[in-house]
């Protein structure tokens, strides 16, 4: 049996995949919304990376590649425990995305400054978010992905990552209660 | 950049998007104009909260090293499948038993999920798979993949305390016809274990020694020996057999093909003779 071998691999992972352990906790907590199943999810996801680890040809694609691991283990934990916040489907979220004008025109009515919310609530509003535009939001503002980058995660076209980051960012200030007239009470 | 256009980029230019260009041409339609200006900071302020919220928490400290001890023991078992395949190579009867115990594994591995719910796969699972599992691994071929190989009790048990920083008794079964071969480190329920390898009674017979483990005992038939909760359990052909020293916080845990009655009497022989100053 070779030690060397064993440890080689052990550390490439540590070195390659362990390093982004933060962030992939932190989107697993953000998508389970449990401290315990996130733990469950980060670890099945590291066991899996592990596995596959001698597919990784190209080192630097390996937070996109373990991000789609973290990805494709909790859609699958999803789908096995109805009991869990149901996921709408994609057509839904067709169905339901505004026009580009009616975006547009909300746009101007919802940007307005945001009051000193507090970041329970923010964390709520994240959880609140349907999963396709939850996937959005954490992967831009935990993991840092370009949207080149979330397309391979999410298997989207780009244009449909810049939708769900609109749509999504849209939902969070509705969530978080932003309206003309708290903004004038807050001042 | 008209306004409308200036809105659509926002996200980019937050998200750091855009060209060099493009950003110019962003910075330069912010100074025209007041509504925009104002929709910019509003569209910052909740990427700084989203960024802020984004590193609030904190790995649980314990994570990081059960997915490390997770990993090894995977490496363990890899390691092991490629030595039994290398070893196949020195003779059929070699390669035979090899390939019956990679291939009793991956079946293993498989049925466990097909056990009776009745059962608790949560229960069962975790330790008498993983248990029977590296019992094949471990103790087929004609040489077992052990690390340190001694038939005496405390020269085991002093390499293991070194390896583990666990305290270690390692049972003396010279006196009931068994023997120590050696052992190796290991892990069982993600901790990390020492594992020993006995011959008794014409069979190999395997034994971990590791901390408690909390679901330890849950699943199988646990019965009362000299006041130890034993627990017996049989899986595709794999006797079972684990029990707790609870003054010492560990969990003694053996497998053996065979009979399940016979491993309980192994269980018993290492019960009474892990006794520490017992005499040879």
């Amino acid at each position: 049996m070779s030690l060397s071998g064993e440890n080689d691999k052990v550390r490439r992972f540590e070195k390659h995949i362990l390093v982004y352990l933060d962030d992939l906790y932190r989107v697993a907590l953000r998508l389970t919304g449990q401290a315990t199943d996130a733990e469950d999810l980060v670890q099945e996801t590291c066991l899996r990376a592990f596995k596959a680890l001698d597919q990784l040809k190209h080192l630097p694609a390996a937070k996109v590649w373990v991000f789609s691991i973290l990805r494709s283990v909790f859609l699958r934990e999803a789908e096995r425990r109805p009991s869990r916040r149901a996921l709408i489907s994609l057509e839904d979220i067709d169905a339901s995305l505004l026009t580009r004008s009616e975006a547009l025109r909300d746009a101007y009515e919802g940007f307005l400054p945001m009051r000193q919310t507090l970041l329970q609530e923010t964390r709520e509003a994240i959880l609140k978010l349907p999963l396709p535009y939850r996937e959005a939001v954490l992967l831009a503002h935990i993991g840092g992905f370009s949207y080149r980058e979330m397309a391979q995660i999410l298997s989207v076209p780009t244009g449909t990552v810049m939708s769900r980051l609109f749509r999504g960012r849209r939902m969070l200030r509705a969530y978080l209660g932003e309206r003309p007239s708290r903004l004038e009470s807050a001042r | 950049m008209t306004c409308n256009e200036f809105v659509r980029a926002i996200d980019a230019y937050l998200d750091d998007e855009l060209s060099v260009l493009d950003i110019l041409r962003v910075h330069a339609h912010l100074l025209s104009g007041e509504v925009c200006p104002r929709v910019m900071e509003s569209e910052a302020a909740l990427h700084s909260l989203l960024a802020e919220d984004a590193v609030r928490d904190q790995v649980p400290g314990p994570l990081r090293e059960r997915i490390v001890r997770r990993v090894a023991a995977e490496e363990d078992v890899e390691a092991l499948s490629r030595t039994s395949v290398a070893r196949s190579r020195r003779g059929p009867f070699a390669a035979l038993s090899a390939l019956l115990a990679a291939a009793a594994f991956v079946v293993l591995l498989l049925l466990v999920p097909l056990l009776p719910e009745s059962r608790g796969p949560r229960d069962l699972v975790p330790l008498a798979a993983e248990l029977a599992a590296k019992h094949l691994l471990y103790s087929s071929g004609r040489e077992a993949a052990l690390e340190m190989r001694t038939s005496e009790p405390d020269e085991m048990s002093r390499w293991g305390e070194r390896r583990l920083g666990l305290s270690l008794k390692v049972p003396r079964l010279d006196g009931a016809g068994g023997r120590l071969v050696g052992g190796r480190v290991s892990s069982l329920a993600d901790a990390p274990a020492v594992y020993l390898l006995y011959e008794w009674g014409g069979r190999r017979v395997s034994l971990f020694v590791t901390r408690s483990v909390p679901d330890g005992r849950r699943g199988g038939s646990e019965r009362a020996v000299d006041g130890v909760e034993l627990t017996i359990e049989a899986l595709r052909g794999v006797a079972l057999a684990w029990w707790e020293e609870e003054d010492e916080g560990q969990l003694y845990a053996a497998a053996s093909t065979g009979d399940p009655s016979g491993l309980r009497e192994f269980a018993l022989l290492c019960m009474r003779s892990g006794q520490p100053a017992t005499p040879d």
